[in-house]
């Protein structure tokens, strides 16, 4: 058996990326594909707060029946911001636009995006339309919810416009980026490097990129038809002036249900890196993987009028759109019985990254078949509207994205820093995060189930135990998650020294520097050695102790 | 010949060639699904309301909207003949085969701003507002003119970008800094301005023949 | 440059004055045909022609027979996406039906 002799620890003959030049401007400037995922890691972190933020307000104005600490308009307002601030802030670019700017070129074996300079304009692009949100948060926000359905959107007196434009603006991020990574993964792969080889990470956010070109547009007309409909009273959506409600939520749903595979499907990614990582293994089924991710991209599309089932829908549609949306789940349980056969006879280390994943196994799956069930009809005119689907798509959100998120977090923390974090630290974050996010949102199934409606301010007495459950829940996991701030901010300086792989993991990214040189690799990459090649023995000092 | 050294990230011209035509085209997929919305929206109005956009057809300014095809269709004939005579290395005539592209995409535009004062006088404004409404009731009249304000107006806006991005290339052309083997640049604006074309194409007869 | 090259440059620009020509004429034979009372045929012959001046723009204009594969990939999921968003948007909108009328509302209604 031959020993792979290419090292996966480069001596830092050169400076860091993060070295190479300090100035601000060399980072708020940088065309620099990891400096750029940097500054979108600060930037939907600080979102990601701001929505949490909001969340909190609310389960605290839910420990009572009747009103606790806020207005109704408030308790409306926040849950429009928090939506708003948590959907486009924060989800659709966590994944794609951090970890897949830091690691797309690098996992081809690239020493950049194809554009740059569209790359940096895309990040400000998405700062302009943050600050957009933010002034219109200002302004005195929204009270229309997150989805900005008609008529009620074209009438509500709130500053709807300014966070339109916003969201429009973000929108416009999203699809550069998209357009960025499509290309990149076209055409400037390392020699040799074919498709079927390209690291599954790799693959996901290709699939995202896909997601996020064709239907942000939609999303962008939508929402440019509804700020006309409010500054000029044009009627396009609003059936008082002869138009159609229902058609905007097409057009809202034809977008926001890919949207929501624009969200999950980096996260599957991450999954299937830490799990190969963490078992010492290649996928069970490489090809499964990368079939299913294509799979639920394209199937995604098919889908959305599951979101408008009580909306006044033709009955033809609805049937159409709920038997197509049993096939997107197809996708989705190939890949969770392919991890699962993965970690299956696997050599697993238990680590922070991989805690995280078995919570997004059984997190995902909950929320995932949840999914199914909202989506047949005759049981969603029973749930539709109240908190078991609120409780459904957090399952998915929180429990998938944010789970793997954190996974990702950890994972590739020794691969941007250098530095390595506690263990035991994270095992309690973890433990504090998973547990919180049982309490926050399981009661919520349960409240749904009751009857107990979605963006309502009141409620009646017999559904205060659960709400306060739900609420105690929401602390342990900002406890969680604040804790998690803590042990990496502090790891940040004080951390171990990582080598260039500590996990012993042998996709590409792993061969070089950590952090990597500011040309990724230090002499061209050679990536004859599969990603996920397990069988290979590589030279002892890389081996795990 | 002009410089033809490749941006730093890319290995090759030839790389740097494939990659930016496979970006433009990625993009114009992502401008088509921004037009498809309101495209859908025509065609679930004209299921919803039949007469009224006969009715809106009839009398949309059939004229002045012909007069526009023919405009649009022949600016993008010159500037085909454009990128072909860059692809010759003939700068000159790509040049003045790029500003008539130019000087037809302004006249379409011109048209098009005179097209809508003919709306306005007749009283038709966007979101039913105007006198014509007082006088023709039909229920969905209104969103038919509506959904023609709003797409030719967003198609207004494309011609906008397209003439800028034209100006510059004829402009990085006549100072030789465009040419040869980066013919490929024209080539995307050309692009560009070929999408602007065929979403025309599709409105001309929904909004005006039929 | 060869006489071989010089012919395929000269047939390419020919190429495209031909396709302008054509596109005026199709363009024409649509304006002459919107006169005639063709009822109910008239919106899905005005289309077709346009679906034929989109294919001439496309394909020797654009010259998307000689774009890269995946640039052609890119094109047909657009197309796709915008069909499959015209059809299901168009399809709700005939296919609903009054919504039912409860009997007692219906005994209150006025005939």
């Amino acid at each position: 058996m031959t020993v792979a002799s290419e090292p996966s620890f480069l001596p830092a003959a050169e400076p860091s990326f993060a070295r190479a030049h300090t100035s601000i401007r060399s980072w708020l400037l940088s065309t620099d594909h990891k400096r750029i995922g940097v500054l979108y890691f600060f930037a939907t972190t600080l979102s990601l707060a701001l929505g949490g933020v909001f969340a909190l307000l609310l389960r605290i104005e839910h420990l009572t029946p009747g009103p606790t600490v806020m207005s109704a308009m408030t308790y409306n307002r926040l849950f429009t911001l928090h939506g708003v601030t948590m959907v486009w802030l924060f989800m659709i670019p966590s994944i794609p636009a951090t970890f897949g700017n830091f690691l797309l070129p690098i996992q081809i074996g690239a020493s950049e995006v194809a554009f740059p300079r569209l790359n940096l304009l895309s990040f400000w692009i998405y700062v302009l339309g943050a600050a957009f949100v933010l002034l219109a948060m200002w302004l005195g926000a929204l009270d229309t919810g997150w989805t900005f359905y008609t008529p009620y959107s074209v009438h509500s007196p709130s500053a709807v416009v300014p966070t339109l434009i916003g969201i429009f603006i973000v929108g416009w991020s999203t699809i550069l980026t998209g357009v960025n990574f499509i290309v990149t993964v076209h055409t400037m792969r390392a020699r040799g490097l074919g498709w079927m080889r390209l690291p599954l990470f790799t693959w996901a956010i290709y699939g995202t990129s896909i997601i996020q070109v064709l239907a942000t547009p939609v999303l962008g007309l939508s929402l440019l038809i509804v700020s006309l409909d409010h500054a000029f009273a044009w009627g396009l959506f609003d059936p008082a002036r002869g138009g159609d409600p229902v058609l905007y939520q097409h057009l809202f749903w034809f977008y926001s249900h890919p949207a929501v595979y624009i969200m999950i499907l980096p996260a599957m990614g991450v999954v299937s890196e830490v799990i190969s990582t963490f078992s010492h293994k290649n996928p069970y089924s490489y090809k499964a993987i990368v079939y299913s991710t294509l799979g639920i991209a394209f199937v995604g599309f098919l889908t959305w009028g599951h979101h408008m089932f009580v909306a006044g829908m033709s009955v033809f549609d609805a049937g159409a759109f709920g038997a197509l949306s049993m096939l997107v789940a197809i996708f989705s349980a190939v890949k969770v019985f392919t991890w699962v056969s993965t970690l299956s006879k696997g050599s697993i280390v238990l680590a922070t990254p991989l805690w995280y994943v078995f919570g997004f196994l059984i997190l995902f799956m909950f929320g995932g078949m949840t999914g199914v069930a909202v989506a047949t009809m005759s049981l969603d005119v029973h749930w539709h509207d109240t908190y078991f689907v609120v409780a459904h798509f957090h399952f998915v959100m929180v429990g998938g994205t944010l789970t793997a998120w954190l996974a990702a977090l950890h994972y590739w923390f020794p691969k941007v820093t250098g530095r390595l974090y506690s263990e035991r630290w994270g095992l309690l974050g973890f433990a504090l995060v998973f547990s919180g996010f049982f309490g926050t949102f399981v009661p919520q199934f349960l409240l749904g189930n009751a009857g107990m409606p979605r963006r309502y301010y009141e409620y009646p007495e017999r559904f205060q135990l659960l709400h306060v459950a739900s609420t105690l829940g929401s602390w342990v996991l900002a406890a969680g998650l604040l804790l998690t701030v803590g042990y990496l901010g502090h790891a940040l300086w004080f951390g171990r020294r990582a080598s260039g792989n500590p996990w012993a993991s042998r996709c590409f990214e792993w061969r070089t520097s950590s952090p990597p040189p500011e040309k990724n690799f230090s002499a061209q990459p050679e990536l004859g050695l599969d990603a996920y090649d397990y069988t290979t023995p590589w030279p002892a000092s890389e081996e795990r102790a | 010949m002009n410089s033809v050294r490749h941006a730093a990230q890319f290995q090759s011209l030839a790389q740097q060639d494939h990659a930016t035509r496979l970006g433009m085209w990625v993009f114009l997929g992502s401008e088509l699904l921004l037009f498809a919305g309101l495209f859908a929206l025509y065609a679930a109005g004209r299921v919803a309301h039949p007469a009224a956009f006969h009715e809106g057809v009839a009398h949309a300014e059939k004229s002045i909207g012909s007069l526009n095809t023919a405009v649009l269709l022949t600016s993008s004939t010159t500037v085909a003949l454009a990128v072909e005579s860059l692809r010759r290395e003939r700068r000159a005539a790509a040049v003045t085969l790029l500003s008539i592209t130019i000087a037809l995409g302004a006249a379409f535009f011109c048209l098009k701003l005179a097209e809508y004062g003919a709306h306005f006088r007749a009283g038709i404004y966007p979101g039913g507002a105007g006198s014509f409404f007082v006088s023709h009731g039909t229920p969905g009249l209104p969103l038919f003119w509506t959904l023609y304000f709003v797409t030719t107006g967003l198609h207004a806006v494309h011609v906008c970008v397209g003439l800028g991005v034209l100006g510059l290339s004829a402009q990085a052309i006549a100072r030789g800094k465009m040419g040869g083997e980066r013919a490929y640049v024209l080539e995307n604006a050309a692009l560009y301005w070929h999408l602007v074309d065929l979403i025309w194409i599709f409105l001309w007869p929904l909004y005006y023949l039929a | 440059m060869s006489s071989n090259e010089r012919a395929l440059q000269q047939s390419s620009i020919s190429r495209v004055l031909r396709a302008g020509a054509g596109l005026l004429a199709l363009a024409a034979a649509s304006y002459a045909l919107s006169f005639v009372r063709l009822g109910a045929f008239a919106l899905a012959v005005a289309l077709a022609i346009a679906a034929l001046k989109a294919l001439v723009v496309l394909w020797v204009f654009m010259q998307f027979g000689r774009v890269p594969a995946s640039a052609k990939l890119a094109a047909l999921a657009a197309f796709f996406m915008l069909a499959l968003m015209l059809s299901l948007m168009a399809a709700d909108v005939a296919s609903r039906e009054a919504a039912p009328v409860p009997p007692a509302a219906a005994a209150t209604r006025s005939p």
